[in-house]
């Protein structure tokens, strides 16, 4: 006997949406959260832009997640908060789950597990910053804490490095907040972020975007004072003799999260080298039987709104009580797709309105998406342009088992 | 002609821009060099001649202006007149060692570091390595005060509380027949260097099973069972915490300017923070250790700086990596003579891997800075030992620099010419492991100087932060019911709780920083550094100590914050 059904880790986005929507089918359920409130990273982000899709209107990060909070306290599933999990066991079947709270350590067994642990923010060092080691260096979230939650302003004149979404949205948010950005710098030739964020929060507020510009060096020894940019090649190495030096006392960085997946490893769930997440079928379990993923655990979302809708996906899975495995099919792309989510189709589950995502590797213009089935063209989809940091989203119905392959073609054939 | 005479002659002929003259029985070059390759080779020339009492190396670097020593920026009167017997100048291992061994005697000691925190410099830019001296010359002071040390190293580790590891230490070979003439000559020397746990030569197979990732060309290797490792800086802070617990003081971001030396005496010792008037002063400066004993009127010795760097690698990638402290012996032809046994991959007390130290000679005393070349340089040397090894696993790197003197070995002796000083001066590698050896002999003569006798009562113990991701369940659980601050993990990558935090603010050495919290309990140290917990660090901070959070900094005199946001209406 279990104590639960499901246990979800993680209350953001992801993880709200699984818990309620897992004890919605009937599981019971525990939702655990390390931190003293719901919302994960949403609690944070105090600009709008959130639910256009979910709730077909725009919400702030902190009242999209109260809705998502709303939409869990309707449900019969349990919350845990301030809740760490140190040690996850795989049973036969079922996990048991050791977690730590300010009431103690204690054991839970649950038959699912659904990972919604999400991301962290790659850091100065994992990109290879090198100079002195000043207070000051901050990644765009961290920054984004201090002055949305604390109310503490760590910027007077910065820099920000790379040009994610948080940085783009955090160029704009000092700005208001009365603190100067010099520019936003990106080593790649295009924006790492959306291009409603390039608009809404550099664009109109005069902030110089530097492409194919990276900071080399940084000087200062207790705080920063400065940071050497150099112009960077193809290849994205710097070209020696074109350093500048700027004057910063904060050095901002936006560039790239890595999915937080240390409890999925620990358990040998297997992850995907480009997401970097869980390999998983279109329920959005992974290859370890009973263990669940969704949000920026499994990719990287651009929008919440997708996040909130794996978390759904995850949950109705892990509360239906069918065991059946069957044969998963691997999906394919071709080289100019960056990755699928999900790799897998198990044609022993339900194939009808399969959703999947999918990032593209490069800029195109003027593609069609061909996806086969078989011998079959299932879907064409026409795309005037595809960018690397926008999300695609396809949902498609698989008549009947086969290999399942994404393919981008030039519109003129 | 004298043997001066013939040194100088030679010494012209290599360096003609360069003067080398007699100072008692110590040489002093002098001149201006072009590049700074040649100012550090004309001092080991005059050091390699043995016979000079020591080498005073002024030869100055044209066109180089000297970094100015980073220096707290107020000054006050907390010192000011205050009379000690012991002075220490420097709060790394060495002068956190010698204050312990000092609180033994029944004397007044204070410790003066310039810095807001103890192990500030090498003995927290380190790699903690517990060496077993097995490439230290006979004779040396390094080697005696190794050897000491190793023989009570891991029960002080032990009392103070502090990480120790015993996982050993590998050296691979790549060319096998090698073999039989490593064997019989690391056999004897390690019986001449009292090699601690002595040496094993190991054929592939049964080295594998020591370190299974070893690269795939290695055809035998050398195991040196007794090496370990513990935290550098966790260590050096026990031992302040020790002394302070038995009577010494410590006082931080406390410089010292200069001194006033009367009939070949150290009479008072001016700070930022006053004036003292002690009765012995103990030079354990470290890379300014030679400045401090220009101020004695006791040099007899120079500093030339070495940087290292070192990598830290994320927990998760260790099992692919080294078990011991694992290098590769350069393939013959590539053998190069080096002062530093040119690095090494190696667990941690806390079992990230680390990947370094390099060498590099600077004429910066503290120039921590790092640098992609040098970093990239070491994995490409290092992945000949172990095959996974990936720069892309990095969480973090920094660089440390070791005082070198040019006679290569440690200062450990009473004044020269000054009479009641001591040097603990040139602590390099293995400073980590003969520092607590040092403590003993330095505060044995001060004691003599002073006829101090020792106290009925000293307690060895000094109880560490719990680490409660170390407790079984049962212990963890029964320590939060007691504390549900200890349940509260606010480090996501270390487990490192909120009481944890709380505790290394109310510690014996108060940390006055992000950063000195991080080498307390760990907060910060993982794969996130910091980016998740750093606010969170700074909340507990602020309100334990009830102080303004615009008022905390990461380290040094810096500030997190500038103000706080606008107000909203």
């Amino acid at each position: 006997m279990f104590v639960y059904d499901v246990i979800v880790i993680g209350g953001g986005p992801a993880g709200l949406a699984a818990a309620s929507s897992a004890s919605r089918c009937g599981a019971s359920t525990l939702l655990l959260e390390r931190e003293g409130a719901l919302g994960g990273i949403l609690k944070q982000c105090i600009h709008d832009g959130f639910g256009l899709t979910r709730y077909q209107e725009k919400l702030a990060g902190p009242e999209y997640a109260n809705k998502e909070i709303e939409k869990l306290n309707e449900t019969t599933a349990e919350v845990s908060l301030l809740t760490f999990v140190t040690k996850i066991v795989k049973l036969q079947p079922g996990f048991k789950v050791t977690v730590v709270n300010p009431k103690g350590v204690s054991t839970y067994t649950t038959k699912k597990l659904i990972l919604a642990t999400g991301c962290r923010e790659r850091t100065a060092k994992q990109v290879s910053i090198h100079g002195t080691n000043p207070g000051g260096v901050m990644t765009a979230g961290q920054a984004q804490y201090y002055i949305n939650i604390l109310g503490l302003m760590p910027i007077k004149e910065c820099v920000i490095l790379g040009s994610g979404d948080i940085g783009l949205i955090m160029a704009r948010r000092i700005t208001l907040e009365g603190g100067h950005v010099e520019g936003v710098y990106e080593a790649k030739s295009t924006p790492s972020g959306l291009a409603r964020n390039i608009a809404q929060c550099l664009t109109d507020f005069s902030i110089p975007l530097h492409l194919s510009e990276t900071v080399t060096k940084v000087y200062g020894i207790d705080r920063l004072e400065a940071v050497e940019i150099s112009k960077v090649d193809d290849k994205m190495n710097p070209i020696p003799g074109t350093e500048k030096i700027v004057k910063c006392d904060s050095l901002i960085l936006s560039v790239g999260l890595i999915p937080e997946n240390e409890l999925a490893k620990s358990i040998g769930v297997p992850l995907h080298p480009v997401t970097k997440g869980p390999i998983v079928n279109q329920e959005l379990m992974s290859k370890i039987s009973g263990v669940y993923t969704c949000g920026n655990a499994m990719h990287v979302n651009d929008l919440a709104d997708y996040v909130s809708e794996s978390g759904e996906i995850a949950g109705v899975a892990a509360a239906s009580t069918d065991e059946i495995a069957g044969v998963s099919k691997a999906v394919t792309w071709d080289k100019n797709l960056a990755y699928v989510v999900p790799q897998l189709v198990d044609f022993a589950k339900n194939t009808k309105d399969v959703i999947f995502y999918f990032r593209v590797r490069d800029v195109y213009q003027n593609k069609i998406l061909k996806v086969y089935l078989g011998d079959d063209v299932i879907l064409k989809k026409p795309f005037m342009t595809l960018r690397p940091p926008e999300m695609e989203r396809v949902v498609l119905s698989l008549p009947n088992e086969g290999e399942i392959k994404f393919v981008l073609e030039d519109i003129a054939k | 002609m004298t043997k001066l005479e013939k040194f100088q002659e030679r010494f012209a002929e290599v360096y003609p821009s360069f003067r080398a003259e007699a100072k008692d029985d110590c040489v002093v070059l002098s001149g201006v060099a072009d590049n700074y390759e040649d100012l550090v080779k004309a001092g080991q020339m005059a050091a390699k001649t043995k016979w000079f009492y020591g080498v005073i190396n002024d030869i100055k670097l044209k066109g180089y202006e000297p970094t100015p020593i980073k220096a707290p920026s107020f000054s006050d009167k907390a010192l000011e007149g205050i009379h000690v017997d012991v002075l220490v100048i420097g709060g790394g291992i060495t002068g956190c060692a010698i204050l312990r061994e000092l609180s033994k005697y029944q004397l007044s000691s204070l410790l003066v570091d310039k810095e807001e925190d103890v192990a500030m410099a090498a003995s927290s830019r380190n790699d903690g390595c517990v060496h077993v001296g097995m490439d230290l010359h006979k004779g040396s002071l390094k080697l005696k005060y190794l050897v000491r040390s190793r023989k009570f190293y891991k029960q002080m580790c032990k009392d103070l509380d502090v990480p120790y590891r015993q996982d050993g230490q590998s050296i691979g070979f790549t060319n096998g027949w090698l073999k039989l003439l490593v064997r019989p000559a690391l056999k004897i020397k390690a019986l001449i260097n009292h090699v601690p746990g002595g040496v094993k030569v190991l054929n592939r197979r049964h080295f594998q099973t020591i370190e299974p990732n070893i690269a795939d060309d290695v055809a035998f290797g050398v195991f040196l069972p007794g090496g370990a490792c513990t935290s550098p800086y966790e260590l050096t802070i026990a031992l302040g915490e020790s002394a302070v617990h038995n009577g010494a003081k410590i006082s931080l971001r406390t410089i010292v300017e200069s001194m006033k030396v009367e009939n070949h005496r150290v009479f008072s010792v001016q700070t930022n923070r006053g004036i003292i008037y002690p009765k012995v002063v103990v030079n354990a400066a470290g890379a300014y250790s030679d400045v401090i004993a220009e101020m004695m009127n006791d040099r007899f010795f120079t500093i030339h700086p070495r940087k290292g760097t070192d990598s830290i690698i994320d927990k998760a990638a260790l099992p692919t990596l080294s078990r011991t402290s694992t290098t590769v012996y350069p393939k013959l032809g590539q053998l190069k003579k080096t002062h530093s046994k040119g690095g090494a991959v190696m667990p941690t007390s806390d079992l990230n891997a680390l990947v370094g130290p390099d060498a590099l000679e600077t004429p910066d005393r503290e120039d921590y800075t790092t640098d992609k070349a040098r970093v990239d340089a070491m994995f490409d040397k290092q992945i000949h030992a172990m095959k996974n090894l990936s720069e892309r696993d990095i969480i973090t790197y920094f660089s440390g620099i070791r005082a070198a003197t040019y006679e290569e070995d440690f200062v450990v002796q009473k004044g020269k010419w000054t009479t009641n000083v001591i040097h603990a001066a040139g602590i390099q590698s293995p400073g980590v492991t003969a520092a607590p050896a040092i403590g003993i002999d330095v505060a044995k003569w001060a004691s003599e100087m002073l006829n101090a006798k020792t106290k009925e009562k000293w307690d060895p113990i000094r109880k560490g932060i719990v680490k409660t991701r170390l407790l079984s369940n049962e212990e963890r659980d029964a320590l939060i019911k007691k504390n549900p601050a200890y349940g509260h993990i606010v480090c996501r990558c270390e487990e490192i709780s909120e009481g944890e935090i709380i505790d290394a603010i109310h510690s014996t050495i108060p940390p006055t920083t992000i950063d000195g919290i991080k080498r307390r309990v760990r907060a910060g140290m993982g794969r996130c550094q910091g980016g998740f917990c750093q606010p969170a660090v700074l909340s507990i901070m602020a309100k334990e100590e009830k102080i303004d959070p615009l008022s905390i900094g990461k380290k040094g005199e810096g500030k997190l914050f500038f103000r706080r946001t606008k107000e909203g209406k």
